[in-house]
């Protein structure tokens, strides 16, 4: 852990490959991140861009070789917390301590994501065509359930139900190809 | 994993709402109490919107255009199907190490030996389950066509195996048996040309064995007997050496024999030489490996559920099986078990079904202890019995004395567990009838109430009225079970279904074998002598034209002229996969490393099937996407591409003329000797493997291709993965 370079340059002028490096890899795990405590993509989002913004700002703080994501979800975090005092009137946020916790414990987690989303690829591929499409067609940019349904001129409550058919069944197939990888 | 959306139904569905943003604020107050309460809540939560959030990520990582986005349109790049074939859950592959040789092989084996092996089958001729799923030769031409042309130029990358045509629907061979012209010469043929019946293969044994056994035995058989004369049915012959080995291979230790088990019984000889295989069999250790699979699989699923800990109860079950002990002490423990699903295996049963009211768990005990449905009750009365639905609450009332609780593991909090515990005090069960009635209940078993304030653990109560008298419902609907099993068929149309509406046949064997069993002190083992020494066991599963209305599976009361022919389970197939190509040391040294290989193999089965019932019974089925899974599956493939040690690799390498070593791979595979056809179609094959071979290579090479082929072939024909 070096935290202090012996530094023949004074502060650097621009973040260092390493930094831009994590930086991109990083923020899928960071949007997740974001998304436990919010529960709104949209939100999410605009959040992660936020977000981004003060780490671009900070990065001489980021001490090479240390721990990205956790300097990174606490920005994070702090941003969420700026965004629950805006819309403390929207009963639809989480109180802090339970945000706090799931921030915590989103930190923990994070180790098997990647897992997660190439199992995703692969129980993509094990869905009828008709399940794809719609699933598909519900996460097409800007799109969501209700657009869909009026696309397909279904009753909305019924699009709801298959696409969390869907959703469940996504959910249930990668955890089982974690399961099957991971143990036993 | 069905379990774990049993025990988080509630936040499923606020998760949902809160997904399409059609939650009330009420509704969120809710999610955000189950949130806060429960850790496992949490860790659910987090992966549900983990899974929202890649779908809309990956989504908008490519968002020029709204359907081609990375992932999406990765799986959209499956093999596009057309309406009436299934999409293929092809799973990818690692680079195809010899392209053209695969290619190569299509050709031959398409051409060949396919139309041949497709063409049994005659075995399933009355077998109305989804029918497995060789693609019948004629549709396969146009492709071949192209292979042909193919396999002279150089070789592009081909596809792997898939991409063949198939057609529009699983073969179903007409009633009389005539579905294809082959299938009749090759079934007609087989007895004159392949088998070389040993003179004494069929021996005078009859069931007859020594003792009440055997007068047990008899009793059944006369009252069998009695019912083919009443329905003007002749019996099929009794099944050849080679038919009955391999099927009480698998009906016992789940698996195949190998080719030199196989070679050993059809020389031996004696009249006791079957009963002999049988007691060898439950003395296996592969016989503990079976039932303990089987059971497993029915009290907790093939998944995973939350807060149960599968090899723990395994281990319950291995010790229970291996001891043999009585099954009214394993139901006991199952209904009465206490403490955490890691100290006490047997209790995994209840922490897996115990969500919702104990709801589950009452419907499975009754299912699976009682043969009794009881689902449908739960809410309204049923139409045959005005006191359904009170008995389902009485019932169920049993089960609401559990609870589960999550503590501490040992003291340490950082490790927790979940465990079985009484509640203090018993309460009455309350339900509501359809039109809106508030009722309650107390716990009551067939007319005994069990007084609550007692004291007294009630589901120990519960389990001594089970188990109570000389031919308790437990033990019937064992029977039932283990019948069906061994036949293929149960006394009754549904194995699972015992209730008072359902019609039994052959009701005074069923009773007769029940009141034996609970004479037996309930011993398995001896139940499955019991049965396999019955002469309808010992029968071909083969229709003959005297017996074609036994056919259950028309809807036809059993008669038990036959055996009735069964699918494999995917473990049947698995483990018999790897007794044919004894590839069992590729997977690693020990036993775990083995049986973690098929846990992952399994898996691609139960995603394949993964739609809205989530249904998890019928994992393989023998249709054509999971016969085509089998046949481009990694697992085939590597055992027989892999060099050294398999079965292959020694036959090929082995002394014996061409004729012998299709004789060991017919062994193998199909535990019987090859048919005159199939010999002469693999010697023709293997000659064009020589003829199209270029110099350099050696006879021995095309001889192996030729003889991988017919692996191949065998390994994927109904033959192979029916139970007959």
């Amino acid at each position: 852990m070096s935290a202090i370079q012996p530094s023949d340059t004074d502060q650097p002028t621009a973040p260092s490959q390493e930094f831009v490096e994590l930086f991109s890899r990083n923020q899928r795990r960071i949007f997740l991140h974001i998304l436990g405590q919010v529960g709104n993509p949209e939100d999410a989002e605009e959040l992660l861009q936020e977000t981004n913004v003060v780490i671009w700002s900070k990065f001489r703080q980021f001490a090479p070789g240390s721990n990205f994501i956790a300097w990174s979800f606490q920005i994070a975090n702090f941003e969420v917390m700026k965004f629950r005092d805006r819309r403390r009137a929207s009963k639809l946020v989480f109180s802090d301590d339970l945000l706090q916790t799931i921030a915590e414990e989103s930190e923990e987690f994070q180790d098997d994501l990647d897992q997660r989303r190439t199992a995703l690829r692969q129980c993509l591929k094990k869905l009828r065509d008709s399940d794809l499409a719609l699933i598909q067609s519900r996460y097409s940019p800007g799109n969501r359930g209700k657009h869909v349904a009026e696309g397909l001129g279904r009753p909305a409550n019924s699009v709801y139900q298959s696409i969390g058919r869907i959703r469940k069944t996504l959910f249930e197939c990668i955890n089982r190809t974690l399961h099957a990888e991971g143990s036993q | 994993m069905s379990n774990s959306f049993n025990n988080h139904a509630e936040l499923v569905t606020l998760i949902e709402r809160q997904l399409e943003s059609r939650i009330s604020q009420d509704e969120f107050a809710r999610l955000e109490t189950l949130v806060r309460n429960s850790p496992s809540a949490r860790c659910f939560y987090r992966e549900y919107l983990d899974l929202h959030g890649m779908l809309h990520w990956e989504a908008a990582q490519s968002s020029d255009s709204a359907v081609s986005q990375t992932v999406m349109k990765e799986a959209a790049d499956v093999p596009a199907s057309s309406a009436a074939c299934q999409t293929i859950p092809v799973t990818t592959h690692r680079p195809v190490r010899t392209p053209r040789r695969f290619a190569f092989r299509l050709t031959a084996l398409f051409a060949g030996l396919l139309a041949m092996v497709a063409s049994f089958i005659w075995w399933s001729v009355s077998h109305s389950g989804p029918q497995m799923a060789l693609p019948d030769p004629a549709p396969v031409v146009p492709a071949q066509d192209a292979l042909v042309a193919d396999a002279t130029a150089e070789v592009p990358q081909l596809p792997e195996r898939v991409p063949v045509k198939l057609p529009e629907q699983p073969l179903r061979s007409r009633p009389d048996g005539s579905a294809q012209p082959v299938a009749v010469s090759i079934a007609a043929s087989s007895s004159d040309h392949g088998r070389n019946p040993s003179p004494d293969e069929d021996g005078v044994t009859g069931p007859a064995a020594s003792g009440s056994a055997g007068a047990l035995v008899a009793f059944i058989d006369e009252q069998i007997q009695a019912a083919w004369r009443d329905h003007e049915v002749t019996a099929s012959p009794r099944a050849d050496d080679s038919e009955w080995l391999r099927r009480v291979y698998l009906d016992t230790v789940g698996h195949i024999p190998e080719s030199e088990q196989v070679t050993a019984f059809l020389k031996e000889t004696g009249p006791d030489k079957r009963q002999r295989i049988v007691d060898q069999l439950l003395d296996d250790q592969d016989y503990i490996r079976n039932w303990t699979t089987i059971w497993s699989g029915l009290l907790i699923g093939r998944s995973n559920p939350r807060n149960v800990n599968r090899a723990s109860l395994q281990k319950y079950l291995r010790e229970a099986f291996a001891r043999n002990r009585g099954w009214h002490e394993i139901v006991t423990d199952f209904i009465s078990a206490e403490g955490s699903g890691e100290d006490n295996g047997a209790a995994n049963f209840l922490l897996a079904h115990l969500n919702n009211q104990a709801v589950p768990a009452t419907a499975i005990t009754a299912r699976l202890f009682l043969g009794q449905q009881l689902q449908c009750t739960q809410c309204h009365n049923h139409p045959f019995n005005e006191q359904k639905q009170d008995e389902f609450w009485a019932f169920n009332s049993f089960f609401q004395q559990v609870e589960m609780v999550d503590r501490p593991r040992g003291g340490n909090p950082r490790v927790r567990e979940v465990a079985l515990r009484d509640r203090d005090g018993a309460e009455p069960t309350f339900y509501e009838t359809r039109n809106g009635l508030q009722m309650a209940t107390f716990p009551r078993y067939e007319d005994v109430r069990v007084d609550i304030d007692s004291g007294g653990r009630l589901r120990q109560r519960l389990a001594q009225l089970l188990v109570n008298g000389d031919s308790p419902q437990v033990a019937r609907a064992f029977v039932n079970r283990m019948w069906h099993h061994f036949l293929g068929a149960a006394f009754t149309p549904e194995v699972d279904d015992m209730g008072p509406h359902v019609a039994v046949v052959h009701s005074e064997v069923l009773d007769r074998l029940t009141r034996e069993f609970v004479r037996s002190g309930y011993d398995v083992k001896q139940l499955i002598r019991w049965i396999c020494a019955t002469e309808s066991y010992n029968l071909s599963s083969r229709m003959s034209d005297g017996n074609r209305i036994d056919d259950p599976s028309a809807g036809q009361e059993a008669l038990f002229s036959r055996v009735y022919v069964k699918p494999m389970t995917v473990e049947q197939v698995f483990d018999s996969l790897m007794i044919a190509t004894q590839a069992r040391e590729l997977f690693g040294p020990d036993w775990d490393s083995l049986e973690k290989k098929r846990q992952e193999w399994l898996q691609q089965f139960v995603m394949a099937w993964d739609t809205d019932d989530n249904d998890e019974a019928d994992l393989f089925n023998g249709s054509i996407p999971q016969a085509l899974m089998l046949m481009n599956g990694e697992l085939v493939k590597l055992t027989l591409e892999v060099e050294h040690g398999t079965l292959l690799d020694k036959v090929v390498r082995s002394r014996g003329n061409e004729q012998a070593k299709i004789e060991q791979i017919a062994l193998a595979t199909l535990s019987r000797r090859p048919t005159a056809e199939e010999a002469a179609a693999v010697r023709r094959l293997i000659r064009d493997h020589t003829n199209r071979r270029s110099r350099g290579d050696n006879l021995q090479a095309a001889t192996r291709d030729g003889l991988e082929d017919l692996f191949w072939a065998y390994l994927n024909s109904n033959e192979f993965i029916l139970v007959h």
